[in-house]
């Protein structure tokens, strides 16, 4: 007797359709599994087995042929336990055929019956719904993450013998309530630390805020202790709050990483990624024989900050080139290719040398060659992918208590700042609207010169500083962007003198101009 | 080029045996008075008249076994490379008070005129931007007031003093701790390369000798020797800058510091040799006099042209030194707004009064 049961397979952070098919015939007993499988899917004969006689269901004695098709491609996790049960189920008869037509099944089987949660639920329903399937079958721990897919049911099930009474009649049974979305309140409340807790550092936190507004880069060199580290954590929380098509985006890539809990089924909230600088640099761009996401990718739509970032090795550093540049990173493995979309904002943190602390010769006495070498593991591509450099300086007492010395006053919190950055990504949003892009930062050399005007002064200005500060033409697009960016905060359709200037100072300069 | 002399290969013989200092070998000289003579005689017979050691000994024996020195003579003449006796004419008199006189110097370029007026600009090689701008400018007042100076080449401090000179219009000299074929710092080059043309690079190490940690001792008691007058500009407590004070004192010339805040690590020197009685140089403007020496009359000093400058622009160039200071400094200092500081930065950056030499960081032009 011969049955099929539907399920799905992880491509990337895609789904895609997988038929389970099940035939029961006369022979030998044996249990053979076939398709590409991976060792944990060979293993699931084991535990099919074993949870089928442990929730009171006798295995005939008969030869079981099972088939994962389409067959060429690879497939790996423990997803398919479940549909494999309920093939042998139906084979048997204890589950009309006609029942499975419309149901997609996945999920893990221990040995007492018990459904276990897998990774990926999210883009396999997707798959699913796609293919015109009303209703998924999944572990009950995955069920609030699948029901944020619309126009499909996702019923959660916690045991094989529960599955069994959903398929006696799947129209039956209501599906999982999906999380109800509204971003900028889930955002807010998740929040843990807040800009007001910075004292001081103003023009950081101006820099960090036109960073944030147009999805620039940044870069922060200074002394240690100065704040960095603080800084960068802090910039997630003037994001604009996730909108539901990137919050999906994001949910899928963390679906098949595995990193979603029953709790947080829905990626709600803007990453914010801090990687060790002993990363490899497959975990840095994704990897493993099925390419799993990586930290560039894990920190889609969010920031992605690198503490100490001369201490990374290079090739790590050289791997963030293509994902910086095309917002994807494409992973090539034996199996195939699989695409990750890497949207992400670098944040990056580094002292101006190896003790810290030049240019004060005070406390530094590095030699100038050792500063350069220091400076200079930074390559020149990844540097001309920054668009904003920022010098931090050290705090000091009186910027520490600085609300009671009134020197400063407490520092603006999170929300006026990000207020400011959501009306500049507004503007943004509506200028661009004809366009692939969404921020200032994905500004193309041609979209430059069409959407960056200046007036007369600033043209003057810029004239002379292209001669005097030897910019050069990649290093005049980055200025025009900030710049750009600078005057959407300030709500100004023009760019004036005043937002140019300031975007001269963010230009990160080479390494031969950061020292004398 | 040179003409190779026959006299001239024994003493080149002489002076590149190894082990071999120059006080030994003046002791050799005066009891032979000529190389020649003491090529032709045994090695044991060497060692009879002065006392030799058992590797200046070895030295001898392993010279002699052939003759690759005098290949080596003519390569090193064929570079452009002057060697100069203490007995010519040529040789720096400065130089002959010396008890430890160099027997043998190599040189590019031109040796000392003895009629000028010699400084030995002197100092970190770590400096301060302060200390570096500082430095060139008393290069420059020298350089312009027909003072020469003398110097290591050296990063820092010994190179902003030598630039300063050369901008000037005078000559500076560059006293090595290697081989004068052999351009160290490297990133010297062009300092280098000037020097030999328009002063020049004198050392007394023989061709092919390395920059040795311990021949920069030696050769800073060439720079004081040569010079009339020392000048530090910034030094760190322990620092060889010390060692050629020290020799300079020894020698019997003056020493001049340039004074610092008590409690900068690079002024610390500086500020001791004060305290022990060096002169002081507390004005660029009366610098000449403090060191004694006369004005040119057509060695005007060159003032910054009056540019008009709107009320911020004063404020933050008024505000602004030699030692650069990052953007938060300013906005404090200044009390001027962060976009409004930007803007005005540019504007004087625009305008050729300050610049950037670091990232961040903003000073007074030199």
């Amino acid at each position: 007797m011969f049955c099929r049961v539907h399920s799905g397979a992880i491509h990337g952070i895609e789904g895609i359709q997988i038929e389970v098919e099940v035939d029961l015939s006369d022979g030998l007993p044996s249990l053979n599994m076939v398709g590409m499988l991976s060792a944990e899917i060979k293993e699931s004969s084991e535990r099919v087995r074993t949870a089928l006689k442990n929730s009171k269901f006798t295995i005939p004695p008969k030869r079981i042929t099972i088939n994962l098709s389409p067959a060429n491609i690879r497939k790996q996790g423990t997803l398919y336990d479940l549909p494999i049960a309920v093939g042998i189920l139906t084979s048997m008869g204890y589950i009309k055929k006609e029942n499975l037509e419309q149901v997609f099944i996945v999920g893990e089987l221990s040995l007492d019956g018990k459904v276990n949660p897998i990774k990926g639920v999210l883009p396999l329903v997707y798959a699913a719904r796609q293919a015109e399937i009303s209703c998924c079958i999944v572990p009950k721990k995955n069920a609030k993450e699948g029901a944020a897919v619309d126009q499909i049911r996702v019923i959660g099930v916690n045991s094989l013998l529960e599955v069994l009474t959903v398929l006696k009649n799947p129209e039956a049974f209501q599906g999982e309530e999906g999380v109800c979305f509204d971003g900028e309140k889930m955002q807010s409340v998740s929040e843990e630390v807040d800009f007001s807790e910075v004292s001081g550092q103003e023009a950081l936190k101006r820099a960090a805020q036109i960073a944030a507004a147009g999805m620039h880069n940044l870069l922060m060199m200074g002394a240690p202790g100065s704040g960095k580290t603080m800084i960068a954590r802090r910039i997630p929380t003037i994001l604009p709050p996730m909108t539901w098509e990137e919050s999906i985006e994001l949910t899928k890539i963390y679906s098949v990483a595995g990193l979603l809990s029953d709790k947080n089924p829905l990626v709600v909230k803007r990453p914010f990624r801090a990687p060790h600088h002993t990363i490899s640099a497959s975990s840095l761009a994704g990897g493993g024989t099925i390419p799993k996401p990586g930290e560039v990718s894990l920190s889609n739509y969010g920031v992605l900050f690198l503490d100490e970032l001369p201490e990374f090795s290079k090739t790590v550093l050289e791997v963030l080139r293509q994902p910086m540049e095309d917002r994807k990173i494409l992973v090539s493995r034996v199996h195939g290719s699989y695409e990750f979309p890497t949207n992400f904002m670098l944040v990056a943190a580094m002292n101006c040398c190896g003790c810290g602390y030049y240019p004060d010769r005070n406390r530094c006495n590095c030699k100038e060659t050792q500063v350069a070498r220091y400076l200079g593991r930074i390559s020149r591509p990844l540097l001309d992918r920054i668009d904003i450099c920022m010098e931090v300086s050290s705090i000091e007492y009186t910027d520490i208590r600085g609300q009671k010395k009134k020197k400063f006053s407490k520092g603006e919190d999170s929300k006026t700042m990000r207020e400011r950055v959501m009306r500049a990504r507004e503007v943004q949003r509506i200028r661009y609207q004809g366009e692939k892009i969404n921020t200032n930062s994905e500004l193309s050399a041609s979209q430059i010169q069409c959407y960056c005007k200046i007036d007369t002064a600033g043209e003057v200005l810029l004239e002379q500083a292209f001669a005097r500060l030897k910019l050069t033409a990649r290093g005049y697009n980055r200025i025009l962007k900030v710049a750009r960016t600078i005057a959407d905060l300030d709500g100004e359709e023009q760019i004036t003198r005043r937002h140019l200037s300031e975007a001269i100072c963010y230009r990160s300069t080479n390494i031969q101009e950061w020292r004398r | 080029m040179q003409n190779i002399t026959e006299e001239l290969e024994y003493w080149f013989w002489l002076c590149n045996i190894d082990g071999m200092g120059s006080r030994k070998l003046q002791e050799l000289l005066e009891c032979y008075k000529e190389p020649k003579q003491i090529y032709q005689l045994k090695t044991e017979e060497i060692g009879k008249a002065v006392y030799l050691s058992e590797r200046q000994l070895a030295g001898i024996k392993e010279s002699r076994k052939n003759e690759k020195w005098k290949k080596k003579l003519e390569q090193t003449v064929e570079k452009g490379i002057y060697l100069t006796r203490y007995l010519d004419s040529a040789y720096p008199k400065r130089l002959l008070q010396l008890l430890d006189k160099p027997i043998l110097l190599y040189s590019l370029g031109k040796l000392p005129d003895e009629q000028k007026k010699m400084a030995a600009i002197v100092g970190a090689r770590n400096c301060t931007r302060y200390g570096y701008c500082i430095a060139e400018e008393i290069g420059k007042i020298f350089g312009r007031n027909g003072v020469c100076t003398v110097s290591g080449m050296a990063r820092g401090i010994d190179a902003a003093g030598q630039w300063g000179t050369l901008e000037g219009g005078s000559e500076s000299y560059g006293v090595l701790g290697c081989a004068v074929d052999i351009c160290y710092p490297g990133e010297n080059r062009q300092l280098y390369d000037e020097l030999a043309e328009k002063g020049g690079i004198i050392s007394e190490f023989g061709p092919g000798i390395r920059p040795y940690a311990c021949n920069f001792p030696m050769r800073n008691r060439i720079i004081s020797g040569l010079s009339d007058f020392v000048v530090v500009v910034e030094a760190r407590e322990k620092s060889g800058s010390l060692i050629t004070v020290d020799f300079a004192l020894e020698q019997g010339k003056e020493v001049y510091a340039v004074p610092g805040r008590m409690t900068d690590l690079l002024s610390r020197g500086c500020n001791r040799l004060i305290a022990q009685g060096a002169g002081i140089l507390s004005d660029l403007d009366s610098l000449l006099e403090d060191c004694n020496i006369k004005k040119r009359k057509n060695g005007v000093k060159v003032t910054k042209s009056e540019i008009e400058l709107a009320e911020s622009e004063k404020l933050l160039y008024s505000d602004l030194g030699f030692e650069p200071k990052n953007i938060q400094m300013l906005m404090e200092e200044t009390k001027l707004s962060f976009c409004e500081l930007t803007e005005v930065i540019l504007t004087l950056q625009l305008k050729d009064l300050i610049e950037e030499p670091m990232k961040g960081y903003y000073a007074k032009k030199a």
